[in-house]
């Protein structure tokens, strides 16, 4: 059974306990949680490529909140620097560059609908399963008390315990790009 | 600063629910950068899921948490961005081959 | 010189090998060849058959062949009485074919071929008759029937002798199986091809009646063959299709004897297995007067020659298989002789008028009166009458049948029907005029010479036999057993019954007319159409060999063609098709690629939480 979350039945149900920080941190992860959910939903119902990135945004932003809520507050900065600073215009280029002739469908018929969501509630379903069903030894306890700034100790496991993937990454980087412009290359 | 608890499983099931959320994106749609955009969406819903564990996971006694979740979160972002890098290049590559991004004209595979 | 008999059967070879290797460009180097070598191993088989008289004994083996912890494959040779004989009979008929061929195959194309395998052939009976063992036997056999094949086809340009040689080979190939299973049940028995440890351990009594009877019918099998017994008999007739010297030698005097040999040489095992003996006899008397039936209607002289010798060799496995192995034997020496002049005679004939249907001969006794006295002599003595060679072998036959009466009947109306179609045989050859061309190109000597020498054993051979003289034959083959009585009653009923022969075919073919004889066919016409056609034997066999066999060989085809290909061929279509259906998965649409991917990471997943069961 999931742990109930009881500030937020007791708000609920009626009780009045006093609207604390802690009520609101749920509230705010609550709230985060839908607003990425109706962005992803979104992108899988929306008929142009340019709404797609729009929706594509709002996840993507909501999804940084919800790190800032879950202790990440550094990661929360890379992901509106990188996704939504780099990514996304990445992506909007990208859309600028192929432009559609005619009015083509965005989605696939009604067999790749179903099927694509056949695969995607089975997915669903086996990771709930999974979660529902394993036994987390410390589901009850208290998240770990993390520091104001998880930047320093971010900082310190890459370059110590993670030097060696953080330098593969560079690499995998400096490939990418590489390989970025050889296949873009106009020939 | 003290964080109100969210149980690890909500964050958990919201990175399933995000995953597969961009999987059925990726699986239905037909524009091939609406497919890469779902794809990010499915990197990340696994960066959620990284993030709640890193909350849930402590360093040696006596020692600061490593944060392990978050510091594979960075190199998923990293992944992420040398994908969508690679991958828009395709996309284009296709697309002056082929004058289209839709996927399903990409076919030269069949058997 | 009895230690070193090896050399009679060397040197044949030695000239089959010399003529091989380059002689053979020289057909008259290569006939003078084979013909000193077959004389000198005439002389010390004669030599040899001299100290076995004294009473010299010879067997030496070597070991070919270690088998492990088993007894080891032997060869070797042996000189004995048996073998002593057949020696000096085969060399000699032997050395007076080959000078025969001198002149009746002069000329022909193949003539260097023909000696070399000549040579061959008498190498082989010689080694055949030397063999102590029966694995060397057999193969020294097998040699035989290979030769046999090679002579026959010598003229195998000509379709009906390549035919005939096929025929020969394929139909010995039958009982040349029998006899192979056969030597193969008797070692298993025994552990041992020794002949002579063979007739020790039968003796002793250390292998059961039933495994030898067995053994020894599976023997006869291979003897039956070589020895044109029924039912093995069809290829002779059609073997003489070969030239004239090689039936004299191979299908009158030597091969077709071997069958009876090899029943004389395991004679020690056959004895003590009764009912191989009844079956031996049984067949024996059958192909007597089965053959003499068919040499009655033949118009081909080579033919009746033929029919005839499978008649006598009737005779001698009758013999044996009644125990009297010595008559047999002995019957086998004359026979060897007078029809190895009867064949030549016939060869001198043919060449006389260059055909063998005696209907187009006739009258030939003026051209040669040599070739008419010397047929005359050997039908005389074929048909026994006294004193000749024949009277007295088939007199001893007819002595030890008298105990079955069945047989002995068969016998006397062998006796009856051979004397009939012998002089048939005379009458349409010799007698009256001229019924078709002559080309008289004259009769060399070396065809002359083998006649007049073959005429004094067709004449005297007999006195080796003659029981008034201890039937010294008998003694020497089966010293200790008591020597066939003289039945005199016998010998004039056999006499009696040859003379009424005679007089039947004097009554129908004198002068050489044949209009006597034509309306006795048709007022007989369903009996002369069985015989000609051979008791539908050959019709049988065709209708064997193209119906069932060629039956089964389209069956097994079919099988194979729609069975086996199609199993073979089935795996392949069922690839392509199973590779075809499964193509169209292959879509090339990667969204379908990965859905495909993820149903199978969701089972298996589903698989690997079953067991933890969903709480």
């Amino acid at each position: 059974m999931l742990p109930e979350p009881a500030p937020l039945v007791a708000t609920l149900l009626g009780a009045t306990p006093p609207m604390n920080a802690e009520l609101l941190t749920a509230l705010g992860f609550y709230a985060l949680a839908g607003l990425a959910l109706a962005g992803a939903l979104g992108l899988i119902i929306a008929s142009d490529v340019f709404h797609d990135a729009l929706f594509l945004v709002l996840t993507l932003g909501s999804v940084a909140g919800i790190f800032v809520i879950l202790g990440a507050d550094f990661l929360a900065v890379v992901q509106v620097l990188i996704y939504v600073g780099a990514i996304m215009i990445l992506i909007l280029f990208g859309i600028m560059l192929t432009p559609q002739l005619g009015n083509l469908p965005n989605t696939g018929g009604p067999g790749q609908i179903a099927a694509g969501v056949i695969a995607a509630v089975a997915v669903l379903g086996t990771i709930l399963a999974v979660i529902t069903t394993a036994t987390w030894p410390r589901a009850s306890a208290a998240p770990i008390d993390l520091p104001a700034g998880t930047t320093s100790l971010l900082g310190t496991s890459l370059f110590n315990s993670f030097a060696l993937p953080f330098e593969v990454a560079s690499v995998l980087l400096l490939i990418a790009m590489i390989g970025a412009l050889v296949i873009a290359r106009e020939p | 600063m003290p964080i109100y608890p969210i149980a690890l499983q909500h964050g958990l099931i919201l990175g399933a629910a995000l995953f597969s959320l961009g999987l059925a994106g990726a699986l239905i749609k037909r524009n091939a950068i609406a497919i890469l955009m779902a794809i990010e969406l499915m990197l990340n819903g696994v960066n959620v899921t990284f993030v709640s564990f890193a909350q849930h996971m402590p360093g040696a006694p006596g020692q600061p948490p490593e944060l392990t979740g978050q510091v594979f979160a960075i190199f998923v972002i990293t992944v992420a961005a040398a994908e969508a890098a690679v991958g828009l290049a395709i996309v284009l590559a296709s697309y002056r081959l082929r004058h289209t991004v839709q996927i399903d004209a990409s076919s030269s595979l069949r058997g | 010189m009895a230690a070193q008999a090896w050399i009679i059967a060397a040197l044949p070879l030695l000239a089959f090998l010399i003529i091989a290797a380059g002689a053979r460009r020289s057909p008259l180097l290569s006939a003078w060849l084979t013909i000193l070598a077959i004389g000198a191993a005439a002389l010390v088989s004669l030599i040899v058959f001299g100290q076995v008289t004294g009473g010299t004994r010879v067997e030496q083996s070597y070991t070919w062949l270690p088998l492990g912890t088993g007894q080891p494959f032997l060869v070797g040779f042996q000189v004995d009485s048996l073998t002593a004989t057949m020696l000096v009979v085969v060399s000699s008929v032997s050395l007076l074919v080959q000078i025969y061929s001198l002149g009746y195959m002069a000329g022909d194309p193949g003539f260097a071929r023909y000696f070399a395998f000549m040579a061959l052939f008498t190498f082989s009976m010689l080694g055949l008759v030397l063999a102590n063992n029966l694995l060397a036997l057999y193969i020294f056999w097998e040699l035989v029937g290979l030769c046999s094949y090679l002579l026959i086809g010598h003229w195998h340009e000509r379709p009906s002798a390549a035919a005939a040689a096929k025929k020969a080979f394929i139909v010995t190939r039958f009982g040349d199986f029998g006899f192979l299973a056969g030597i193969l049940f008797l070692y298993w028995h025994a552990n041992t091809l020794q002949i002579s440890e063979l007739a020790q351990k039968v003796a002793a009594g250390q292998i059961p009646e039933s495994a030898l009877t067995v053994g020894m019918l599976l023997i006869f099998c291979g003897a039956a063959g070589k020895s044109a017994q029924f039912p093995l008999h069809a290829w002779l007739p059609d073997a003489m299709e070969g030239p004239t010297p090689v039936s004299a030698l191979i299908h009158a005097a030597t091969m077709v004897a071997a069958g009876v040999y090899l029943m004389a040489r395991t004679f020690p095992l056959l004895e003590h297995a009764p009912v191989a003996m009844g079956v031996v006899a049984s067949i024996g008397g059958f192909t007597a007067i089965f053959a003499a039936t068919m040499g009655l209607v033949s118009t081909d002289i080579k033919r009746v020659l033929a029919y005839s010798t499978m008649s006598q060799l009737g005779y001698m496995m009758m013999a044996i298989g009644l125990g009297a192995m010595a008559a047999g034997m002995f019957h086998l020496v004359n026979h060897a002789f007078f029809k190895a002049m009867l064949f030549l005679c016939a060869g001198s004939v043919i060449h006389l008028v260059d055909t063998n249907e005696m209907p187009e001969m006739g009258g030939l006794g003026k051209e040669r009166p040599l070739t008419f006295l010397a047929m005359t002599v050997g039908a005389l003595s074929l048909a026994g009458i006294v004193p000749l060679s024949g009277f007295w072998s088939k007199d001893e036959i007819l002595g030890a049948a008298v105990g079955s009466p069945i047989l002995f009947g068969a016998a006397l109306l062998t006796v009856f029907l051979t004397a009939a179609y012998m002089f048939r045989v005379i009458y349409l050859t010799f007698a009256g005029p001229h019924r078709g061309q002559v080309h008289d190109h004259g009769e060399p000597t070396s065809m002359a010479l083998p006649l007049v020498v073959l005429l004094v054993p067709t004449v005297a051979s007999g006195l080796i036999g003659i029981p008034a003289l201890g039937s010294p034959i008998a003694a020497f083959l089966e010293p200790g057993g008591a020597p066939a009585a003289f039945n005199p009653v016998v010998a004039a009923i056999s006499l009696l019954v040859a003379l009424a022969g005679i007089g039947t075919a004097t009554v129908l073919y004198s002068g050489g007319k044949m209009d006597r004889s034509h309306a006795l066919q048709t007022s007989l016409a369903p009996i002369h159409t069985l015989l000609v056609n051979r008791y539908y034997v050959d019709h049988v066999y065709n209708w064997i060999a193209g119906g069932v066999v060629l039956g089964i060989a389209w069956m097994a085809d079919n099988f194979d063609k729609y069975v086996i290909d199609g199993m073979v061929n089935g795996v392949g279509e069922l690839a392509v098709g199973t590779g075809g259906w499964l193509r169209r998965a292959q879509t090339g649409q990667v969204q379908a690629y990965a859905w495909t991917l993820l149903i199978g990471v969701v089972a298996l997943a589903a698989l690997a939480l079953l067991p933890l069961g969903l709480r």
